[in-house]
């Protein structure tokens, strides 16, 4: 009791002040801090109460009581499933810091000034000497996704931390980790244990786990020769993992079977140290979950780092980052969500550790587009004096910074979950809006002031190359935008039409501009230099850049292919859905009968993140009310969905990304698959999961007319 | 009537509206038996587990946003807690915060019945421009009633609650203000009740 201080006099004193039903509290008290609030003997949210249901073994527990083989094999294999269960949406009390271990090595640690690694101790027999190194090692790592996690990923969303003001080994070395780990390898081989080889495998893969994270330091040699020797470095690192991941899952019989010490895991963390969270119990995903979570783990970063040695250019980077990242990331764990977002961007914003940065990145989307060979972006081609150069510089120069921040938010989408990422998409909208609109004003400016600007064609149309490259970039994220919101559910029966229709309208808008602006620029500055290298001396770098810009060409043109393969399916799905409210299988309006609000205001709302977006104009509903045709056949939807199935085999015959190609084969089955809806289903309109995440199953029968 | 003590009230302050044998009433901020009452029937009937600090920030705040329901035996049935801030200063915002019927009672209208009578005091006294609530994307129960009225999905939130399930935020536009990013609108000053 000499721990503790009477506060009776001073609580009833304060309490005295409470009058009239109303609420005394700091104005630093908010709703948020209200829901962590103590309600002193409610057992759903007082953590004091715990000691109450604690065993006597649990309230007397010691770290330091010498350990068995079996106790040592048994808590290592409790510590890993602790982990994995961290990471499956649970926190650090209620998971990894219920082990009295953990939290005796951490707490240690947090709370002295001494904080080299040969102070921990958790008693001195052998075991639990190996037990120590175990528990460092573990504690490291999560110190490490700790700090992974409050740099990439969303506290609450992709990792619960709840660290209790603990410091997870911060200042702790990583190689002195894996060394101390080496050691207690050491001290098994020399100890008299019966399964010595089953104990090294958990200790080997702790060292692996710890060195997980060295990829977002590793330097990969973007778009050129892979550096193998790195290469096979960290997949021998990743191969190790998964063979003791192996050899782990092979004896789950043995690791199950072994004991724990009484008491050393239990809920006392959560009433010993302070705590702003309610009660919870221990939470443990089991053994086979947590095993094939940690697999995935290591699988996954061998996929991943191995794609990344082999990106040649940067469109298979873009394919990369789209196929491979953005639409896999619901299958990624959260520790490789965490470490790829590193990865990929380095706070030198050099991009996978190379020596290519965010601003090569930049130049390089925009020229690969259509930016390349143009008068604005090549200021030798100007003809101003020092002051006007200076001047037009300083102005391109900040619209280049105030894009390059643009294309990093767009690297941020990728790794995140897919909830995010269309949050962070509704962001960007507005940072590429203005971005094309500063570009305009810029490109008109120079072209007005200094006849700095090229030509569209032959007429006097200014292709204004930045700008269009802008809007192909928001055309895009708009697309997405919706998109997504198909595969998170965001849309009702009664709206699915206005959604598809209004992509619709934009793939055809991207198509367009993509075709009558990117395309046909690339092709006048291929005819300029064309005619130019007859009269000209150097007539081999103007064959360079013909060539550089035909292949630019040839790459847009092969993104516009699998765009109007996706707009043709789109169109398909509005004519399906159009001609299902004809046959009366959907009823659209009587779906919002008994609405307080109207379907004009949700279709508002709905759209409303395009509200501010003046290119290209928003879609009304009065638009949107008269789109429906009221002649449309089975036989019209049946035909443009074989269409738009063609379209897309023919375009899948020059994929070469196994992702992208996995995804163009899912959009053909969904085409199979609502031609065969079309012929016969149930007699109610349903919409459920397809083979694409953007394209549900739609099911309904017509009517029998009889 | 459950171990936490009885559902019984016989204060007749702010009734609104009788439908059959059903009565609707608006909270009575003094007194402390319904206060009892709707904190005991929220936690025996929600999953999330709120401190006492919870409901008298909403109960004392925003008494006017919340309803009960009673049967004829004078048993509270149904309660609403509401609430109306401003969001990120250009928005009114009404908030339905938590809806419990009890089980016996469900299907019945009457969480219908207490979503609409909050909706229209929120309109009425406070003018609200939208109204928002969140609910577990697995809870077709509470879908199906707001979507039935016409609040819309407009986020995905990941793992948003306890039970690590996603939750959709649903909105239901009631001023032209609801249709413009909060980047255009101009900023307003904040609501008498909050």
């Amino acid at each position: 009791m000499n721990d503790y201080v009477d506060i009776t006099e001073d609580f009833f004193s304060s309490i005295s002040q409470i009058s009239n039903n109303r609420v005394v509290k700091s104005p630093f008290f908010d709703l948020l801090e209200g829901t962590r609030a103590i309600e002193i003997n409610n057992p759903r949210l007082d953590t004091g109460l715990i000691p109450n249901e604690l065993s006597a073994a649990e309230l007397n527990f010691e770290c330091s009581k010498p350990i068995s083989e079996s106790e040592l094999s048994g808590l290592m294999n409790k510590l890993f499933k602790l982990l994995m269960s961290w990471f499956s949406s649970s926190s650090l009390p209620l998971t990894v810091l219920s082990c009295r271990y953990v939290e005796d090595i951490v707490h240690g640690y947090t709370m002295s000034l001494d904080r080299g690694i040969e102070t921990f101790s958790l008693g001195d027999g052998v075991y639990n000497r190996v037990l120590k190194s175990f528990v460092v090692g573990l504690s490291k790592f999560i110190g490490i996704m700790i700090t992974v996690g409050n740099t990439v990923l969303y506290e609450d969303e992709d990792i619960t931390t709840r660290n209790m003001e603990l410091d997870f080994l911060t200042d702790i070395m990583v190689d002195d980790v894996l060394n101390d780990l080496e050691s207690a390898i050491g001290l098994v081989k020399r100890s008299a244990a019966q399964h010595k080889e089953h104990i090294i495998k958990q200790l080997m893969l702790l060292q692996d786990l710890n060195s997980l994270p060295i990829l977002s330091n590793l330097q990969i040699n973007l778009f050129g020769v892979p550096d193998l020797r790195q290469l096979q470095s960290f997949q021998d690192i990743l191969n190790r993992g998964i063979e003791c991941l192996k050899f782990i899952a092979d004896h789950k019989q043995f690791y199950e079977t072994q004991e724990l010490p009484v008491g050393s895991v239990s809920k006392w963390v959560q009433a010993s140290l302070g705590n702003r969270h309610i009660p919870g119990d221990v939470y443990d995903i089991g053994f086979d979950e947590t095993f094939k979570q940690m697999t995935n783990v290591f699988e996954q970063l061998k996929q991943i780092f191995r794609k990344t040695n082999y990106i040649k250019d940067i469109e298979a980077l873009d394919l990369f980052l789209k196929y491979d990242i953005q639409h896999m990331v619901n299958e990624y764990h959260v520790i490789n969500k965490g470490i790829f977002q590193l990865f990929l961007i380095r706070e030198d914003q050099s991009i996978l550790g190379s020596v290519y940065h965010l601003s090569d990145l930049t130049l390089d989307l925009m020229n690969h587009v259509n930016v390349f060979n143009c008068n604005v972006s090549n200021p030798k081609t100007w003809n101003l004096n020092n002051a006007d150069t200076e001047l037009v510089m300083d102005a391109l120069s900040q619209l280049l910074k105030d894009l390059e921040a643009g294309v990093y938010q767009n690297l941020t989408v990728y790794a995140n979950n897919r909830c995010r990422q269309r949050q962070l998409i509704n962001k960007n909208l507005l940072v590429w809006d203005s971005l094309q609109v500063q570009s305009e004003n810029f490109e008109m400016e120079i072209y007005n002031n200094y006849k700095i600007g090229d030509k569209l064609s032959d007429t006097d149309e200014n292709a204004l190359p930045i700008s269009s490259f802008i809007y192909s970039t928001k055309l895009e994220l708009m697309i997405e935008f919706l998109l997504i919101g198909i595969e998170l559910e965001l849309y009702r029966e009664f709206e699915i039409y206005s959604i598809y229709w209004y992509i619709n309208y934009l793939t055809k808008v991207y198509i367009n501009h993509s075709t009558e602006r990117l395309l046909k620029f690339n092709k006048y500055k291929i005819s300029k230099i064309v005619a130019k290298k007859k009269k000209s001396k150097n007539k081999q770098e103007l064959e360079q850049k013909r060539e550089k810009l035909t292949k630019i060409n040839e790459a847009l043109q092969h993104k516009i292919d699998y765009w109007k393969g996706f707009q043709r399916l789109i169109n398909s799905v509005c004519l399906l859905l159009n001609y299902l409210q004809n046959q009366k299988m959907i009823k659209f309006d009587d779906l919002t009968a008994n609405f307080i609000t109207s379907f004009e205001s949700l279709f508002r709302l709905r759209f409303k993140p395009f509200e501010s977006i003046g290119v290209p104009s928003q879609l009304t509903f009065a638009q949107y009310s008269s789109s429906f045709a009221s002649d449309v056949s089975q036989d019209e939807v049946i035909n443009s969905l074989n269409m738009a199935k063609e379209a897309l085999v023919e375009y899948n015959k020059s994929v070469t990304n196994d992702n992208e190609k996995q995804w163009i084969s899912s959009l053909v089955k969904t085409c199979f698959s609502y031609i065969l809806e079309l012929k016969g289903g149930k007699n109610v309109f349903e919409v459920s999961p397809g083979y694409n995440t953007y394209f549900p199953k739609f099911t309904a029968k017509l009517p029998v007319i009889e | 009537m459950d171990s936490s003590g009885s559902f019984k009230d016989t204060d007749d302050y702010g009734l609104v509206a009788t439908v059959g044998n059903l009565r609707y009433q608006r909270f009575n901020p003094a007194s402390q038996n319904q206060f009892r009452i709707i904190s005991n029937l929220i936690a025996d009937h929600l999953s999330e587990p709120y401190s006492i600090y919870v409901y008298w920030y909403f109960l004392n705040t925003w008494p006017q946003y919340c309803y009960i329901t009673k049967d004829s035996a004078d048993t509270v049935v149904g309660v609403i807690i509401s609430k109306i801030n401003l969001h990120r200063n250009v928005r009114t915002r009404g908030y339905i915060g938590m809806l419990v019927i009890d089980p016996i009672y469900r299907k019945k209208g009457i969480a219908k019945k207490l979503v609409q009578l909050t909706i229209d005091a929120m309109i009425e006294a406070d003018h609200v421009d939208e109204i928002s609530l969140e609910t577990e994307v697995i809870n077709k129960g509470a879908l199906r009633l707001y979507e039935s009225l016409g609040f819309m999905r407009v986020k995905r939130l990941y793992k948003y609650y306890l039970s690590t399930h996603d939750a959709f935020r649903l909105i239901l536009p009631v001023s032209d203000r609801a249709f413009k990013r909060i980047a255009f609108l101009d900023q307003l000053p904040e609501p008498v009740s909050t």
